[in-house]
């Protein structure tokens, strides 16, 4: 583990800061990120946090779903910036490798308004920090997996008494091509030698066409600027290259037409931060580019005679600024104040058979403020009042209040019951207002309100801690926003929608110390889900779960540390997902329960000049035929094995 | 020891216990009435769930996911159209670039016609000869009914997308219309194209009526669409001479006028927009009472009429990604039936 440098915020309680009062958050640190480095952000939400990740396939896009609300309904920030596609409105976590992040929180509900406006599910809050000890460090992972899956890994790190720099390097190039039983197409007779028909059995096919390469570049700095603070800059670069899956309904032949996307994307943020023991202060600059190509082709006579028969450029470029500050008027009170603006412009053109449409081009301004008051009356009660104001464009969003309260049940703050409850809004996409063809300017913001209660716990009992939390949460969107198809072919959004999302999530880990050379350690997961839609009492579809949210989700990490060794094992599980509100079984309305299984030994072995890593990954350890989406297939049991150097640092 | 060997035994049987294997050949026998209604239910695009609903006129029952069930596999990506024919059903799957050749008493697969880019529709001209139209493939395949084998395919060069097809005296006539505003007419003695008629911006969909005339009905494209942007049309062509002999106007930008659908005897059209609206193939102006008038909380998206009932079927798909509805209208526009439908139902089939 590196020692952290990064300064945090004022704390004026040691045991249950002001800042986080009343807030519910999943921190997932580095030692969960960093595992292995073919772990994308995707991987690490779905098996430690509550959050339900739906991935088109194996490398490919995956979206992430809290408490029953769409995509769009997470607000996702790195280093403090939105990173919502500014025309979608969502985040491909499949583009997000875990290694580039040091520190993910995760917060449901009322607990994301102070991250910003529009999260009606809640915030995935991402941070990359220049962690690095004095002195050079460098580590180099390379990763052999299943399916020609090659990646390599470098960390390169120095600091000195007041600069760090910290540069990551990943490339990662796979064929991804895998066998599958096609369970989605006819099955085909299978004769004997008389010619009789002995069996009828489904075809193995192979997920040709999704090869992907990534290229990714982390560089970040810092500077001490002793009293007068901090300075912070990153700035991550991505090139990628990825073959989108066919389904598995596709009776195309596997020629060479297929599907790709090409991304070349920018992202770099800039900030002071200023410290005191009452006052903390961050001015950020941030921008990011996106350059965004989908290609379709066609095989015009099935002989190889190909063509690019659909060409889809975006162009996405925002500049963001923030100001955030916070003071401690008394060791009780806290004030928070800060305000971001942004300035979106998308620039889409699409070609299709060789026909093309004129450029759309859209752009806008977002800007959000906030003010927080957070007050400790008594050592065990905690109030927080948090107010935000959003604008889009020439439009402003309604005020978004949001209320949050905690308690220590017990003393010692080892049991704390919180409860929060907020409005909020989510203001339309570019694309949602402004596309051509389809775009609706009339499109109203969606409505959401959230309420949650639960408690969390922490206490250690010799040499075994345990701690947890459990929620219970109920929350309202009404004009959810959804793009109809219409006779012309294209799609039109309109306010359509009620929905209500009710659940339960729990977590709870364990961990143990046995002797000087053990540590075992164990998370559990459990989530329900109700989520339905309102929309009109006399439909048989209402009041139906919404497509692709499993009503129950589960999952278990186990590891055990024993000397140089390292077992780790997870478990995951969801229930059946249907593919449309309608709540029935027919092969194309639902998506089955499946239970997944991963296995991973390592060892660590230390030589003078270095610390050499070993580890072997078994995924899908029980060869489990699922889908995450209809119709996309996902890999049966495959392994990894990864290798790590890491040179030992020489000290002046 | 034991504890540790009862905690792993039960670890894995909860690790395992999910475990997805399904049998092989999920098929049931389905048996279809002699008048049957189809719906091809679309699904929603790459999402996998086109589905077959099929519905008795007689005893109004109805029955989900035919399709599947009797061939123990998915309909699969954008459920298209359906033509019956010589006895035999053909249903186009677009985005799975399939045509499957069915049994209309068993919905039993007999053959697949595949590698196709984006069909659309089929249109039987003998039992020899098949056409399939191609959104995006610039030809139109052709085939042969009696075995189902791929014969060939007519290049229609500058015109990527073609949709549906009618035959009239020897020749098809037949609308493209993504992006485009003309109207193809192929001798089938020799499978050329002997003449494009220029019709108005993206000619959506095509009847011929009981005096041989062709109705042609337009969207008139979009704001910023490369074919251009105006005021969708219904017009009448001549089939012999190509003249365009009538052209009714509909408001720019309003709603958009749908498919047409022609009755039995061919002498009334059906169309919607908005509410569904019924003309003499004679009539010198369009309806101005509509037959029937949709409400708030219904949006019709495929219409059909029963070729030998005369009942007129419409299909509300409602938000797209929910159980849609099927209405049933006799000719005189009063409420028959409603039935559930898959998602998103877009075109009736009559055997």
């Amino acid at each position: 583990m590196v020692q952290s440098v990064a300064i945090d915020s004022v704390t004026v309680t040691a045991s249950r800061p002001l800042r986080n009062t009343g807030v519910n958050r999943t921190v997932i640190d580095s030692t969960v990120l960093h595992q292995n480095i073919s772990l994308s952000i995707s991987d690490v939400l779905s098996q430690h946090s509550a959050i339900f990740i739906k991935s088109y396939g194996r490398a490919t896009m995956s979206t992430a779903s809290m408490r029953g609300s769409s995509p769009s309904h997470t607000l996702v920030r790195w280093n403090g910036m939105k990173i919502n596609s500014p025309s979608l409105g969502m985040v491909d976590f499949s583009m997000l490798p875990a290694c580039f992040v040091d520190n993910v929180e995760v917060m449901p509900g009322a607990s994301s308004i102070g991250s910003g406006g529009g999260g009606l599910g809640g915030s995935v809050e991402l941070t990359s920090r220049a962690n690095v000890e004095r002195g050079w460090q460098v580590k180099y992972i390379q990763g052999i997996e299943s399916y020609s899956t090659f990646d390599e890994f470098v960390r390169l790190g120095w600091a000195g008494n007041r600069l760090r720099l910290l540069t990551r390097v990943m490339f990662d190039s796979s064929d991804n091509d895998f066998k599958y039983v096609n369970r989605d197409k006819l099955p085909q007779n299978i004769y004997d030698n008389s010619g009789n028909l002995v069996e009828r059995r489904y075809p193995t096919e192979r997920n040709r066409s999704c090869e992907y390469n990534d290229a990714h570049l982390l560089q970040q700095a810092g500077y001490d600027m002793g009293r007068a603070g901090q300075i912070d800059g990153a700035v991550w670069l991505t090139d990628s290259h990825h073959g989108i899956p066919r389904l598995g309904v596709d009776y195309r032949a596997q020629s060479l037409a297929r599907n790709y996307q090409d991304e070349q994307s920018l992202r770099g943020s800039l900030g002071w931060r200023f410290h005191t023991t009452r006052l903390s202060l961050e001015l950020q600059g941030g921008y990011s580019a996106s350059n965004l190509l989908y290609v379709s082709q066609i095989d015009l006579d099935g002989q190889g005679s190909v063509v690019d028969n659909i060409r889809s450029r975006t162009q996405t470029r925002t500049f963001h600024t923030a100001l955030e500050g916070e003071y401690a008027l008394t060791e009780r009170v806290m004030i928070a104040l800060n305000a971001t603006v942004d300035r979106n412009s998308v620039v889409s053109q699409n070609e299709v058979s060789l026909t093309q449409t004129e450029p759309n081009r859209m752009a806008r301004i977002e800007s959000s403020l906030f003010a927080a008051l957070r007050w400790r009356p008594f050592d065990r009660f905690g109030a927080a009042l948090n107010l935000r104001e959003e604008s889009y464009g020439t439009k402003l969003s309604p005020l978004i209040p949001a209320l949050l309260l905690d308690w220590a049940v017990v003393r010692s703050g080892a049991v704390t019951a919180k409860c929060s409850v907020a409005r909020n809004y989510r203001y339309p996409t570019l694309n949602d207002l402004y596309f051509v063809p389809g775009g609706n300017r009339d499109l109203r913001p969606e409505r959401g309100i959230t309420g949650e209660a639960g408690f969390e716990w922490r206490t250690k009992v010799a040499k075994t801690g345990w701690d947890g939390e459990v929620s219970l949460f109920r929350s309202e969107v009404d004009d959810w926003i959804l793009w109809l198809p219409t006779h012309n072919g294209y799609g039109h959004p309109v306010n359509v929608r009620s929905v209500e999302s009710r659940g339960a999530e729990l977590r709870t880990g364990l961990d143990r110390s046995v002797g000087r050379q053990c540590t075992a350690s164990l998370e559990a997961l459990l989530t329900y889900t109700r989520s339905e839609s309102l929309s009109d009492p006399n439909d048989p579809s209402s009041m139906r779960q919404l497509p692709y949210i499993p009503r129950w989700s589960g999952a278990v990490t186990a590891q055990v540390d024993l000397g140089q060794w390292t077992l780790n094992y997870k478990w995951s599980w969801y229930s059946k997902r249907f593919t449309a509100l309608a709540d029935d079984n027919a092969v194309w309305s639902s998506v089955a329960a499946y239970v997944m299984n991963d296995l991973s030994i390592g060892r660590s072995i230390e030589t003078p000049i270095c610390q050499f890593k070993v580890r072997f990954d078994v995924r899908n350890l029980f060869d489990e035929e699922y889908r995450s989406v209809l119709s996309r297939p996902m890999p049966g049991r495959n392994y990894a094995l990864y290798i790590e150097i890491k040179p030992h640092q020489k000290r002046k | 020891m034991k504890k540790i060997i009862i905690c792993l035994a039960l670890a894995a049987t909860v690790a395992i216990s999910g475990c997805n294997k399904n049998d092989d050949d999920n098929t049931e026998t389905v048996i279809t009435p002699t008048e049957s209604v189809f719906v091809v239910n679309e699904g929603n695009w790459g999402g996998a769930n086109a589905s077959l609903t099929l519905y008795n006129p007689v005893d109004k029952t109805f029955e989900q996911g035919v399709f599947s069930r009797a061939n123990g596999a998915k309909l699969g990506d954008t459920g298209q159209s359906m033509t019956i024919a010589n006895g035999k059903g053909y249903v186009v799957v677009n985005n799975s670039g399939v045509v499957f050749v069915v049994d209309p008493a068993t919905l039993v697969v007999q053959k697949t016609i595949d590698n196709l880019s984006s069909p659309r529709f089929v249109t039987i001209a003998s039992k020899t000869k098949g056409y399939i139209s191609d959104m995006y493939a610039s030809k139109i395949t052709t085939f042969n009914p009696t075995t189902g084998e791929v014969t060939g395919s007519i290049a229609t060069n500058s015109h990527p997308s073609t949709e549906q097809m009618v035959v009239v005296d020897g020749k098809m006539f037949v609308n493209c219309w993504s992006y485009d505003n003309t109207i193809l007419v192929i001798d089938l003695s020799t499978d050329k194209i002997v003449k494009q008629i220029e019709v108005g911006v993206q000619p959506y969909s095509i009847v011929v009526d009981c005096n041989k005339k062709l109705w042609c009905m337009t969207d008139g494209g979009w704001e910023g669409c490369p074919a251009g942007n105006e005021a969708p049309r219904l017009m009448r062509i001549n089939t012999s001479t190509y003249a365009i002999e009538k052209s009714f106007e509909f408001g720019l930008n309003d709603y958009f006028p749908t498919r047409l659908a022609l009755n039995g005897a061919g002498d009334t059209i059906y169309y919607v927009d908005q509410s569904v609206w019924a003309m003499s193939v004679t009539a010198d102006a369009l309806p101005t009472t509509a037959l029937i008038t949709s409400d708030d909380y219904r949006s019709y998206y495929g219409i059909g009429v029963d070729p030998y009932l005369g009942d007129i079927y419409l299909s509300d798909a409602k938000t797209y990604d929910v159980a849609g509805v099927a209405y049933r209208y006799s000719s005189k526009g009063e409420l028959k039936d409603s039935f559930a439908t898959g998602i998103c139902p877009s075109w009736f089939c009559f055997r």
